[in-house]
């Protein structure tokens, strides 16, 4: 059978994983870990108690670690409560992608890591250590988003102008720069008009006047005997090429036709 | 992988790798960190026994279908058929009206998983969220022998099983919802009947207690305040009588009461005598397939008529169903032929009426209206009819068959009554007419209340001039005995078996009655929840 993209992998599919839930302060701590050690857990197996003892100690430079997010005073020991899966069947399965398109999902391999045997809580172990993180996190939690800055400066850059003077300078260019915009040849007009319904079909009049840099009324004269004025919808009132100048794409030298 | 025997979570010591009780092991946890590999939970209902370990091929894709909803109308960039600064105009304008566009993600689309090739299981996994706000999952995984390997879930997949089948969105459920009532629901009365065939069937010659349990399907007539029949031991006893006559007909009875109780619920309306339901109560009502004077509604007569007689069919009766599909006019036959007499006379007047007042939507309505609990409450009170008096199968069949021409009138357009037989009609005469006039009082006349009393009088005065004490009234030493074998009752419950009126006689005079009749039979005494019970052993 061919192996598609979207084949899941179950070879592992009877591993059996812990899901742990771990608190943020912790896993920020560990993500600062470049692919090695965080921690050791000791696994205590009790005879009386259907479930084992487990306590997670954070490796000792890590937890003093400050990673900048709060979390430089985490306690050391953790308790990892375990819980069956409560009749709820879980399992894990992984995307592989690329090295390219990192995350992609359409991409990725999937795989099957395994099912979930129990369900694992992370909890601090009490002490100082703890309620002072957790002071420091309130107390962060607490800061409003939003804040009020009083300005020593009144803001002067946006004044309300008489005239715009960008405006006005822009105006000012164009009328030396056009004046009127004048007639050039037709058939330099029609070349400029095929070009232009070259790469698009449909031309509002405005944009095609400057394009072509021409007066209006004798562009519309031009354009008459070239194309036709499109009323209905989609392309509400443009101009599109006359059938026997379009080809293909809507644009070929007119003279070749004409 | 290493499947170390801590993970079945068994108390067993320091387990299968070291004899003894040894010290707390030591396992070092590595955090897994690749960026190219995102892991990801999923996680299938809690009831569901799914069980990953069987899986042999799966295949598991991002579900696209519903993105092409989103996807942008776009017209061509360039070249045929775009338009000259189409793309600026556009963003243009939506800045302008403040339309946003959410772009949809492939990664929140649910995955479409299968389990099994083409014939498996498949699964719609929804992507679940808020997962990583407030904390971190991590799987961790053994590797090696004292290594836990670590790695970050990136998020959370709900599973459930496909659903295949078509169900309504909010707003097709609520207007179903809101019809409930109004029209008549088929399908509801067909489950019913069924219900009620199978119980037929197991319980053909059941007991009283059977009897009064398999009613409890339904809404009893007994929890009505204004039964005269007295309510719930009413009933039973009722049914009980029923039953014996129901025993002479046995086969026809089995298929014709299920038909029959249905169209009692159908035509609830018509039964109820001394329902107060006025003129136009039920007007607004809908009705469902509204088929104009055909075989549903012939249908319908014939099973108000098995409705009416309960169990009291008589071989007339099974006659008259099954040569049904006539229309009011040829309940007026019928008439003639069950002799029913005065009965006919009343029942006339409250038809021509019915006819007039309730169109065939009326008639409809009617039935509709009634919801099962009416129809329910109609049926208790022809049973506690029934059960008074003693008459044969007959008498009862001629009784189901006056219901019938009766809920025939009711429901003018739908409903016709069944075909009388002539001849059997005839020759059935004179019990039915005396079973009418027991009945009488009892019998629903169709929707008007006036009108049924109005029956109810002329019939109870035709009763208590013409029929023998013994039969009409009911107060008789048989009727009692009956009462007390069938279940124990307090005085108080017997004494109201036979409401004054009816019988004719004054409070004092029941109540005499009753003691002389007590005192020759001499039941047992029980005491029930701190009453005295009379109860009669057969």
């Amino acid at each position: 059978m061919a192996k598609k993209s979207s084949d899941l992998d179950c070879k592992g599919s009877s591993n059996n994983l812990w899901l742990v839930k771990v608190p943020k302060y912790m896993s920020n701590k560990w993500m600062t870990v470049e692919d090695g050690e965080v921690g050791t857990l000791k696994i205590n197996r009790r005879p009386g108690a259907p479930k084992p003892e487990v306590i997670f100690s954070l490796k000792e430079e890590l937890a003093q670690k400050d990673d900048g997010k709060g979390s430089s005073e985490a306690p050391r020991e953790h308790k990892f409560v375990l819980s069956g899966t409560a009749g709820q069947p879980m399992g894990v399965f992984s995307q592989t992608s690329a090295a390219d398109e990192a995350g992609s999902s359409s991409n990725g391999a999937l795989s099957l890591e395994g099912k979930v045997a129990h369900r694992v809580d992370c909890r601090p172990v009490g002490g100082e250590n703890y309620m002072k993180l957790k002071k420091l996190q309130v107390l962060d939690a607490m800061t409003p988003v939003r804040t009020t800055m009083q300005l020593h400066r009144a803001v002067t850059n946006n004044y309300k102008p008489v005239s715009n003077h960008a405006n006005n300078l822009e105006v000012e260019r164009r009328k030396k720069e056009d004046g009127k915009r004048s007639r050039a040849d037709p058939e330099k007009v029609q070349e400029m008009l095929f070009s232009a319904f070259e790469k698009h079909q449909y031309y509002n009049i405005k944009d095609l006047v400057e394009i072509t840099k021409q007066p209006i009324q004798y562009l519309k004269e031009v354009l008459k005997e070239i194309a036709t004025y499109n009323l209905k919808a989609p392309h509400k009132n443009t101009w599109e090429l006359k059938p026997e100048y379009r080809h293909y794409k809507g644009g070929e030298t007119p003279m070749e036709q004409s | 992988m290493v499947f170390p025997f801590f993970f079945q979570s068994q108390p067993s010591g320091s387990g299968g790798l070291q004899g003894g009780l040894q010290g707390p092991e030591e396992f070092t946890v590595k955090i897994q960190k690749n960026p190219l590999k995102k892991y990801n939970v999923m996680r299938f209902a809690a009831n569901s026994k799914v069980d990953m370990s069987a899986w042999k091929e799966a295949n598991m894709e991002r579900e696209t279908s519903t993105m092409d909803i989103y996807k942008d109308e776009t017209m061509p960039e360039y070249g045929e058929g775009s338009e000259y600064g189409r793309k600026w105009r556009e963003q243009a304008r939506q800045k302008k009206y403040g339309i946003n566009k959410t772009k949809l993600k492939l990664e929140d689309q649910p995955w479409l998983l299968k389990v099994g090739g083409k014939g498996g299981k498949r699964f719609v996994g929804r992507k679940e969220g808020g997962i990583n706000e407030a904390s971190s999952y991590f799987v961790f995984r053994q590797t090696g022998n004292k290594t836990f390997e670590a790695c970050p879930v990136e998020s959370w997949y709900n599973f459930t099983p496909q659903i295949k089948y078509k169900y309504l969105n909010e707003e097709e459920a609520e207007a179903e919802f809101e019809k409930r009532h109004k029209v008549l629901n088929y399908f509801n009365i067909m489950m019913k009947k069924r219900l009620e065939n199978k119980d037929e069937a197991e319980t053909e010659g059941e007991t009283e207690k059977n009897v009064s349990a398999r009613d409890d399907l339904k809404v009893r007539e007994g929890d009505e305040s204004d039964s005269d029949l007295g309510g719930f031991s009413d009933d039973s006893d009722n049914e009980a009588e029923g039953k014996k006559e129901k025993a002479k007909t046995a086969k026809k009875k089995k298929d014709t009461k299920g038909q029959k109780k249905k169209k009692k619920k159908q035509k609830g309306s018509d039964d109820e005598a001394l329902e107060d339901s006025d003129e136009g109560d039920y007007d607004g009502r809908e009705v469902d397939y509204m088929s104009d004077e055909d075989e549903s509604a012939s249908e319908e007569e014939v099973d108000k008529s098995k409705v009416d007689g309960t169990y009291l069919k008589g071989v007339d009766q099974e006659m008259e169903m099954s040569s049904s599909e006539e229309e009011e006019e040829g309940e007026g036959e019928k008439e003639g032929e069950a002799a029913e007499g005065e009965k006919t006379t009343e029942d006339k007047p409250a038809k021509k009426e019915e006819s007039d007042s309730s169109s065939s939507e009326d008639s409809d309505v009617d039935l509709e209206s009634s919801a099962l609990f009416m129809q329910d409450k109609k049926e208790g009170k022809l049973k506690g009819k029934q059960g008074r008096s003693k008459k044969s199968g007959k008498a009862g069949g001629k009784t189901g068959s006056k219901g019938t021409s009766r809920s025939g009138s009711s429901s003018s357009s739908r409903a016709s009554t069944p075909a009388p037989d002539g001849g059997i009609g005839s020759t059935l005469a004179a019990a039915a007419k005396k079973l009418e006039q027991q009945k009488g009082t009892k019998r629903a006349a169709e929707g008007d209340s006036p009108l049924p009393k109005k029956a109810r009088h002329s019939r109870s005065h035709d009763g208590s001039g013409s029929g023998t004490p013994t039969s009409e009234l009911g107060l008789t030493e048989e009727s009692v005995r009956r009462y007390l074998m069938r279940k124990p009752m307090t005085a108080k419950d017997l004494l109201k078996k036979f409401p004054t009126g009816k019988t004719g006689l004054n409070r004092d005079q029941t109540v005499a009655k009753v003691t002389e009749i007590l005192k020759k039979l001499n039941p047992e005494k029980k005491t029930i929840n701190g009453k005295i019970h009379l109860w009669l052993k057969s």
